[in-house]
């Protein structure tokens, strides 16, 4: 009898990547669900709620340049402060689409097929909030906007190379064309796809204006798919380089607590564990009212929660090798940051609230019930942001507070004008993101379609028993 | 005035058979329409290699020494400054932008000639669009088609198509 | 002073000791960078503290010279004074209810190394070929990264249009030889370069050198102890050169090595052992 070998073949194989029995059709029905049926009440308040947190953004942004940084609460010492901390936020959570999209690819790890749609649009979401703060927290945007590019000026001067902020200018719209182009890349397939399914005129006409045209034919995948992959070989050291970049901005001034080597790995493993908690926030409550739990499995839950472990570890490391190295040195900057200021100092319950978040926090991942439990893994993604705001609160605005000479010291206090800015782009990241689930196959059709016949190919079995690895 | 014979495939693999077999059988102006690329099929209608790595390269290139050109130029010869007695040229601060700019290039061209040169799109109109059972390309049917000019070849290559097994045989004329 | 060596004060008694130690806090350091030469004039300072009695006299001479903002009492709470030379006051001494005072000026001390000037993106802040740290207030965009890597904290920035309301008449307060700042732009003390500036012009209508004495920075003109010297260095009669070889002379956060132009004299005091 078959059935028993088939059930311990099934126990040694684990999981499925794609449940119950599939077939192309179903994809597309199931898949594409969402986009075409009409906007639910759900969508529509959270909808609503994110445009009006996008006035709130707005508003902030209007009066920052209209009347000056005065708005915020930044001072001398402290010059950078939750503008600054933003930045970095965001760009880190950035990173985790582009590693799932990107690096998986490269790996050849499947099972990312159902989630690099997702995490890629939130990659670019993310990058357009980052984008805003390097403008927006000078002191004469109108000028920074584009004295920051090198251009041929009536001034006959050009922009100073060797500072980080330049770096910046070029890593930063380097990784926001490269996510647009590689996610568009990826995105003219199901297009096509939508076009020709499509029942409303007004929508064959806009996805096919956007589908440029797309047939399938086979002599064009032939360069798609050498295309793909080299854009994708592309934004893999983008991931590395952008915010080993950022980092520089801090670890090239000689300021203790910023000034140290180790920022670079330490900051990418901060960005890929915060954007991977990011991913799983949102990929938690879509894949369950958008109907798409047979493709986003616990399985694929589960990979995300020990990637999160992973560079959680890592971060945690990091943690260790700073504070070690600052009483190694014997330097009394570095040991007074780390020691008074960040631990003692006026600031200190963000520092715990940092060190709880993002060391003991990821340590429920061990746990077999800390990976599958959907509501604690979401809390502890959540939490995991949250952490990680406060790093990069404690690591700029500690640092700048109390810094080499006593009589500088300063306390920092944001405003409403800061606390607006931060939840003003929380909100239009989730209207963008919500657009998007509406309109754009949060699933990339034609990866599904691929993997799950390779699925079924593989192993000789027919497509109705249901798909295993 | 083109015309395209068309069948439909509902396995991929029949679909890289069947093009095996059309192209022994001399049948030119072959191509195949998928929802997703299928194994096998650019040996099958014969393809050569794609020169997308080469265009990638030299983009990339192109980048990065432009990048590294600009800087050394515009901060080492154009107008060097004094810039907190550190030399107005360097080596090393240089590397961050001419890597971003190199990749910056490479992913431009890649896109670019990808859209404009390889796929030869925007073409939101192709004869092909005529047919209504076509539409499944994209979907979850793999098409193969033979352009031919000539119309008395037109029933030989239906004959053709139907004997490697296709479905839903039949001719879509471009519309003059 | 958290046990950093900031405003060095010493008693007669403790002179000699104190001097070997200020010793290693002054003169070069180990560097990558090719030291520059300065052929022409070599700006400089010293500020002797034994001398400064905290009268603030330079504090108001260097904001009616310089155009320096008011900025009011709420934006000083938030620590956004805009005074380009402050005294800093530190208390010293074991005895919580009789403290010793040790005053200390601090301004820009132009850093020959300056870690502001490198960060800046747009070229805003660049070093001059006679040694001058400087400000250029209309390429600056506002990114503050020079404040946050000076370590003296002593760069200053218009957080909102502080002089926009300025009436006709107060208008007429300001120094005609020195630029009017806008909203979102760094400022600091320049060492008075209108005034370097004025006396070069005059000079070379004169076809000569700038003499001693003939630049007075605001400071320096305002101080009544004669505590702040500026001139030439590469004047081997200037009184600032004899200056910044003396033995009481130390670097400000000389092991970061910034090589500050502005030289510290160490406070010493000769308290009477019947009084203490």
């Amino acid at each position: 009898m078959a059935e028993p070998v088939l059930d311990v073949r099934r126990q040694l194989e684990g999981e499925p990547w794609v449940e119950g029995p599939i077939d192309d059709g179903i994809l597309n029905k199931t898949l594409n669900h969402f986009v075409w049926k009409r906007p639910g009440r759900g969508w529509l308040m959270l909808f609503f709620l994110g445009l009006a947190g996008t006035a709130v953004l707005v508003n902030a942004i209007v009066i920052t340049i209209a009347r000056g940084i005065g708005m915020w609460g930044n001072n001398i010492p402290v010059g950078w402060a939750f503008g600054i901390i933003n930045f970095v936020w965001w760009i880190g959570i950035g990173h985790a689409g582009t590693l799932i999209s990107a690096i998986l690819l490269l790996f050849q790890q499947k099972w990312r097929t159902s989630i690099n749609r997702f995490a890629e649009a939130m990659t670019l979401f993310a990058v357009l909030q980052a984008a805003m703060f390097p403008v927006l927290h000078t002191g004469r945007p109108w000028f920074a906007l584009y004295w920051l590019f090198p251009y041929p000026s009536v001034q006959r001067i050009w922009p100073q190379f060797k500072s980080p902020l330049m770096w910046d200018v070029f890593a930063v719209s380097t990784y926001f064309i490269t996510s647009l182009l590689f996610w568009y890349l990826g995105l003219i397939p199901d297009l096509a796809a939508l076009r020709d399914s499509s029942s409303s005129k007004r929508a064959r006409k806009v996805y096919g204006i956007f589908a440029l045209g797309w047939r399938g034919s086979s002599r064009h995948w032939h360069h798609y798919k050498i295309a793909y992959l080299l854009l994708a070989g592309l934004a893999t050291p983008l991931v590395l380089s952008v915010h080993t970049i950022v980092s520089w901005d801090f670890a090239l001034s000689i300021l203790p607590g910023w000034h140290t080597t180790v920022f670079p790995p330490y900051f990418v493993a901060g960005a890929v564990f915060s954007g991977f908690a990011m991913v799983v926030t949102l990929m938690i409550p879509a894949r369950r009212y958008m109907g798409l739990k047979h493709v986003i499995t616990p399985r694929h839950i589960e990979a995300m929660c020990k990637v999160m472990l992973l560079t959680g570890l890592i971060v945690a490391y990091g943690y260790a090798m700073e504070h070690f190295a600052a009483w190694y040195s014997g330097n009394g900057y570095e040991e007074h940051v780390f020691f008074k200021t960040r631990a003692q100092g006026p600031y200190r319950f963000i520092y715990y609230l940092m060190l709880f978040c993002n060391i003991c926090v990821p340590q429920l991942f061990w746990t077999r019930w800390g990976r599958r439990n959907i509501y604690a893994v979401w809390i502890a993604a959540v939490l995991i942001n949250v952490g990680m705001w406060c790093e990069r609160f404690v690591i700029i605005v500690t640092s700048l507070h109390q810094d080499f000479i006593p009589s500088n010291w300063a306390m920092y206090y944001p405003t409403w004008v800061d606390f607006s800015l931060l939840f003003g782009t929380i909100c239009f990241f989730g209207t963008l993101f919500l657009l998007f689930l509406k309109y754009i196959p949060a699933v990339a059709n034609y990866e599904m379609k691929e993997f799950h016949h390779e699925l079924t190919h593989e192993k000789g079995l027919t497509e109705l028993e249901g798909a295993r690895p | 005035m083109r015309r395209f014979v068309i069948g439909e495939f509902t396995d991929p693999d029949d679909c890289v058979r069947a093009v095996l077999r059309l192209r022994g059988m001399g049948v030119e102006g072959l191509d195949a329409y998928t929802p997703y690329p299928i194994h096998g099929i650019d040996d099958a209608l014969g393809l050569p290699r794609s020169t997308v790595p080469l265009v990638a390269i030299t983009g990339g290139v192109i980048g990065a020494i432009g990048g590294y050109v600009m800087q050394a130029w515009m901060n080492g010869k154009d107008y060097p400054i004094n810039v907190g007695n550190r030399p107005p040229h360097g080596f090393w601060t240089n590397i961050p932008i001419t890597f971003e700019s190199g990749v910056l290039l490479a992913v431009l061209s890649i896109f670019f000639s990808a859209i404009f040169k390889y796929f030869q799109l925007p073409r939101p109109y192709h004869p092909l669009f005529e047919s209504e059972r076509f539409r499944s390309a994209s979907l979850d049917a793999f098409w193969v088609t033979v352009e031919t000019e000539d119309e008395a070849a037109i029933p030989d290559l239906e004959q053709k198509l139907r004997e490697v097994g296709a479905h839903k045989v039949h001719t879509v004329t471009e519309p003059a | 002073m958290e046990g950093r060596l900031i405003a060095a004060f010493t008693t007669v008694a403790k002179l000699k000791e104190t001097n070997e130690d200020l010793a290693e806090h002054r003169g070069p350091t180990l560097t990558v960078h090719k030291p520059q030469e300065y052929r022409g004039y070599r700006w400089g300072m010293t500020i002797d503290l034994s001398r400064c009695t905290g009268c603030n006299a330079c504090m108001v001479a260097c904001i009616a010279e310089n155009n320096v903002p008011m900025v009011g009492k709420e934006q000083v709470i938030r620590s956004r004074e805009m005074h380009w030379l402050r005294i800093d006051r530190y208390f010293v001494g074991d005895d919580i209810s009789n403290p010793g005072v040790v005053l200390q000026p601090l301004m820009c001390v132009h850093c020959e190394y300056a870690p502001c000037e490198y960060v800046c993106p747009v070229n805003a802040t660049v070093h001059s070929d006679e040694g001058l740290n400087e400000m250029v207030y209309n390429r600056c965009v506002g990114t503050r990264y020079c404040s946050n890597n000076c370590p003296y904290k002593v760069r200053r920035f218009n957080f909102f249009n502080y002089t926009g309301s300025y009436t006709d008449s107060e208008k007429m307060v300001f120094n005609p030889d020195v630029t009017v700042r806008s909203r979102g732009v760094m400022e600091k003390c320049t060492y008075c370069v209108q005034r370097i500036e004025r006396a070069r012009i005059d000079t070379r209508i004169a076809e000569r050198r700038i003499r001693d004495g003939e630049v007075l920075t605001a400071c320096q003109q305002a101080c009544p102890t004669e505590a702040i010297v500026f001139g030439d260095l590469n004047d081997p009669n200037a009184k600032v050169t004899r200056l910044h070889h003396e033995e009481r002379g130390y670097e400000l956060l000389h092991e970061l090595g910034t090589r500050p132009r502005t030289v510290y004299l160490a406070r010493v005091m000769n308290p009477n052992p019947e009084l203490a």
